[in-house]
């Protein structure tokens, strides 16, 4: 699938451009987009151990205006509430002006984790046969017993939807709304369709984005770095946009990060955990964006790939880009924000669809986002005079997400 | 109701749905599902799936007579878990309606998208105990957790329907399969896509959310009476009770359907979606946020409530949801004569596939001009002041259904069909 969001050439800024007017975000590298930005230009090395990725000592609730909300909701939704709160400020939130039933929340989240619910685990605990019963490991009927003494809510603290919910009150966002759980592409998903309900006029404000919080638990370490994934560390983190016309954003006083061009998605339509290796249906989904956008690769001086953590994906992605711009009059930079700061699963590609212009505008990628592997395939640092970038990221099974992006 | 510009496109694309499966506890196809509701039949009993006799509730919708087909997803029948399987039960049915399976006719792939509504998908009890509590946690298994990701599903779907133009997973618990129609509506619709396959599975009857839900004091305690626990708007209702399926259904843009020889079913006409931004499970008492979605729907589908001969209501049977639900219904449809039912009395509350069989009711209702029977009420709440269909399958003149769905977190979604012009 395939849209334009904003209107004209790519290459003239519009009053009626779908722009990132502001970013709150949490990362292990850095709380706020500034913060972000500094450590992405830094000489700081990354992180050099999966727990660095991790946000287990992060305080979300110095960050909530209402800590009454801490107790309703789980350490996941928590980071992902503290991005929304950090954004709240950013975006000059009571200046807005915008009726509830225009604004609008679309949050990527994780899929639910029974397992950190500790009151689901208590309870299966005690409810273990002190020795296998015909195999069976759990008297279920005492499981059901024991959970009877959980608190009341023990279910709400897992819901998917949770940021969404919360979110909104925290907002007063009535309008148009969404939740996806796809995995690696949840948070670009948010910030598409959030961005064609602002460019259809269905919204006058989108708050979208995704959260990311993985290493909840030492298991799921090990599930990851022990089954092989060894291309990124999986990395916590989240990331929130406020999403909205030019022309009200500068009004109110707000300098664009970025504009939205275009958005295209596509899939291998193969079977699940693998990849087909050409990448045709990523190298479809890039024509399309650019078409929507009215450009051509020419057009185009940035890309930032954003890889899950699988083997081949970074080689995919280069192999489609070679293809893509084999006959540019000058090849893209190539960067890569998983290198420094992990992959960051259902908040990934939003950092990088806000700081692409910044990178454009300092005319090189920085030094610790660039791809060693990018290089040698041809691709380069230098970003002279680009007015557009590329954000693309690919999923477990070959789906991919690609934004155009520009730069004022 | 301002207009949010939904219904200002003045180069509108019609969307038609040309196909429908369904796995649910009436039945494992669409045509199963349609006859016994016409039946009025009840399949409630006790939970036969897990030992429940600890649980304040005991009863549910279970899926029966049902053996997944592992060859509908090949390899990645590993990788699904109930839901799952459910849900690509139903996608073969409704792709082999629309003529979508196998290759048979061509279409553009980059064109066709997959949207649906998922669960929360947690492993049991036992995998639990298995795999977690000892920390016997390898490569292997993390294959195997697989099974319990939101996004397998979507993921099979491409693959049997060969959609290469993206695909996505919606949770917004009772409203996620709601909310994924709407979105595949608004996908053709705006000229995002020609097709997407979308719909919902779900399949919650789980020790972790029997207990969750008992917990929150929503399910119904009927347990000597399973048949009859699940009744929504009767005075005496006191919780829902958990059903389990799946319904997925093909939405096309028109011209592109009757260019293939598609046969359409329907038209699906106007989505609202709104937030309510009140608490993460009451309805605001005064229904603000339904009563909007139902507003908008109505409005992107160009038509004046009035005209909307049937709603199918989320209608749980929780004290709260029915009022309100209740009340907002006739604030919306008020001076027309729309009637009123709830399908959940005889399959149950189907979590995240509730909104995707409830539209599927719809469409079977204008494609059969028949409302579906009201079940399961033996005195009406007199504070639920909507008029109920008959409780028997009643013949009418309709022309056009709507579908509420509303979800703990805040969803509400409403969806109108029609009949075909």
């Amino acid at each position: 699938m395939s849209n334009k969001i904003s209107s004209g050439s790519a290459l003239i800024r519009r009053d009626d451009d779908v722009v990132i007017s502001a970013v709150g975000a949490v990362t292990a590298c850095g709380i706020g987009l500034e913060a972000i930005w500094d450590y992405a230009r830094s000489d700081a090395a990354p992180p050099q151990d999966a727990q660095s990725y991790g946000l287990n000592d992060f305080k979300a609730v110095a960050h909530f205006s209402d800590k009454r909300m801490m107790k309703a909701v789980s350490t996941s939704d928590a980071l992902g509430l503290a991005a929304v709160e950090i954004l709240k400020k950013a975006a000059r939130w009571p200046e807005l002006g915008v009726k509830p039933e225009m604004i609008g929340v679309y949050a990527g989240a994780p899929s639910a984790s029974t397992n950190a619910n500790d009151y689901y685990m208590d309870a299966l605990k005690a409810a273990m046969h002190p020795a296998p019963v015909n195999g069976i490991l759990v008297d279920t009927a005492k499981f059901g017993q024991t959970c009877m003494e959980a608190k009341p809510t023990t279910l709400l603290i897992g819901l998917p939807n949770n940021v969404l919910c919360y979110a909104a009150m925290l907002l007063d966002a009535r309008g148009p709304n969404s939740n996806y759980t796809s995995s690696m592409l949840s948070g670009m998903t948010a910030v598409m369709n959030g961005a064609r309900r602002v460019s259809r006029g269905q919204l006058a404000v989108a708050v979208a984005g995704g959260f990311a919080y993985f290493s909840a638990t030492e298991v799921n370490e090990k599930m990851y770095l022990e089954a092989g994934f060894d291309a990124f560390p999986y990395a916590d983190g989240a990331a929130f946009t406020t999403l909205e016309r030019r022309a009200p954003a500068v009004a109110r006083g707000m300098k664009p990060l970025a504009s939205l061009l275009s958005f295209a998605t596509g899939s291998d339509a193969g079977n699940a955990w693998s990849v087909e290796a050409s990448g045709q249906s990523l190298e479809r989904a890039i024509q399309r964006a650019l078409n929507d956008a009215g450009l051509t690769p020419d057009d185009i001086g940035l890309v930032l790939a954003t890889d899950s953590a699988r083997r081949g994906l970074e080689t995919r992605g280069l192999s489609v880009l070679s293809r893509v711009f084999a006959n540019a009059r000058a090849r893209p930079a190539v960067g890569n924000f998983s290198r420094r700061f992990g992959d960051l699963r259902e908040a990934g590609g939003i950092l990088e669809m806000a700081l692409a212009p910044r990178i454009m505008a300092a005319g090189a990628i920085p030094q610790g986002l660039a791809s060693e592997a990018a290089m040698k395939a041809g691709f380069k640092r230098e970003v002279p005079g680009a007015r557009a970038a590329l954000v693309m990221r690919q999923g477990f099974s070959g789906e991919s997400s690609v934004a155009v992006v520009g730069r004022d | 109701m301002t207009s949010t510009g939904m219904s200002k496109n003045n180069a509108r694309r019609r969307v038609v749905v040309t196909g429908m499966g369904a796995v649910t506890p009436l039945g494992n196809s669409m045509a199963a599902t349609w006859n016994g509701l016409l039946e009025g039949v009840s399949t409630a009993r006790a939970i036969g799936r897990f030992d429940a006799s600890g649980f304040p509730t005991k009863i549910g919708y279970e899926v029966r007579a049902y053996r997944f087909d592992r060859a509908l997803a090949g390899h990645d029948a590993t990788y699904l878990n109930e839901a799952g399987e459910f849900g690509v039960t139903a996608a073969h049915e409704a792709l082999r309606q629309a003529g979508l399976d196998g290759g048979r006719t061509k279409v553009i792939p980059e064109r066709v998208a997959v949207m649906v509504g998922n669960g929360m998908g947690s492993p049991g009890l036992e995998w639990y105990a298995q795999h977690y509590l000892d920390g016997k946690f390898d490569g292997e298994t993390l294959r195997k957790h697989g099974r319990f990701m939101p996004e397998m599903l979507a993921t099979v779907i491409a693959r049997m329907a060969q959609a290469k133009g993206g695909m996505a997973t919606v949770h917004t618990a009772c409203a996620s399969s709601g909310q994924a129609l709407g979105e595949a509506y608004e996908a053709v619709r705006y000229g995002e896509a020609d097709v997407v396959v979308t719909g919902g599975a779900d399949s919650m009857i789980n020790p972790f959310y029997v207990a969750g839900f008992s917990l929150l004091g929503a399910l119904s305690k009927r347990n000597d009476d399973p048949r009859t626990a699940s009744r929504p708007f009767d005075k005496d209702r006191d919780g829902f009770v958990l059903g389990e399926g799946a319904c997925m259904l093909v939405f096309e843009e028109l011209e592109h359907a009757l260019a293939r020889g598609a046969v359409p079913l329907a038209e699906i006409m106007g989505y609202g979606i709104t937030e309510s931004a009140y608490r993460i499970t009451d309805l605001h008492p005064e229904g603000i946020g339904p009563i909007e979605a139902m507003q908008m729907a109505v409005e992107d589908a160009g038509i004046e409530a009035t005209k909307i001969g049937y709603v199918n209501a989320h209608g749980t049977s929780t004290a709260l949801n029915d009022r309100i639900e209740a009340l907002a219904i006739a604030k919306v449809f008020a001076g027309g004569k729309t009637f009123v039912s709830s399908t959940k009395s005889m399959t149950g509350h189907m979590i995240s596939a509730a909104g995707a069989i409830e539209l599927g009711v719809c469409l079977k209702a204008l494609e059969h001009q028949t409302l579906p029977p009201t079940v399961n009420v033996f005195e009406k709440d007199p504070e639920c002041r909507v008029e109920l269909t008959p409780a028997q399958p009643t013949a009418i003149k309709l022309d056009y259904a709507l579908s509420n769905s509303v979800g703990f977190g805040g969803s509400n979604t409403a969806l109108v069909a029609g009949r075909l012009k």
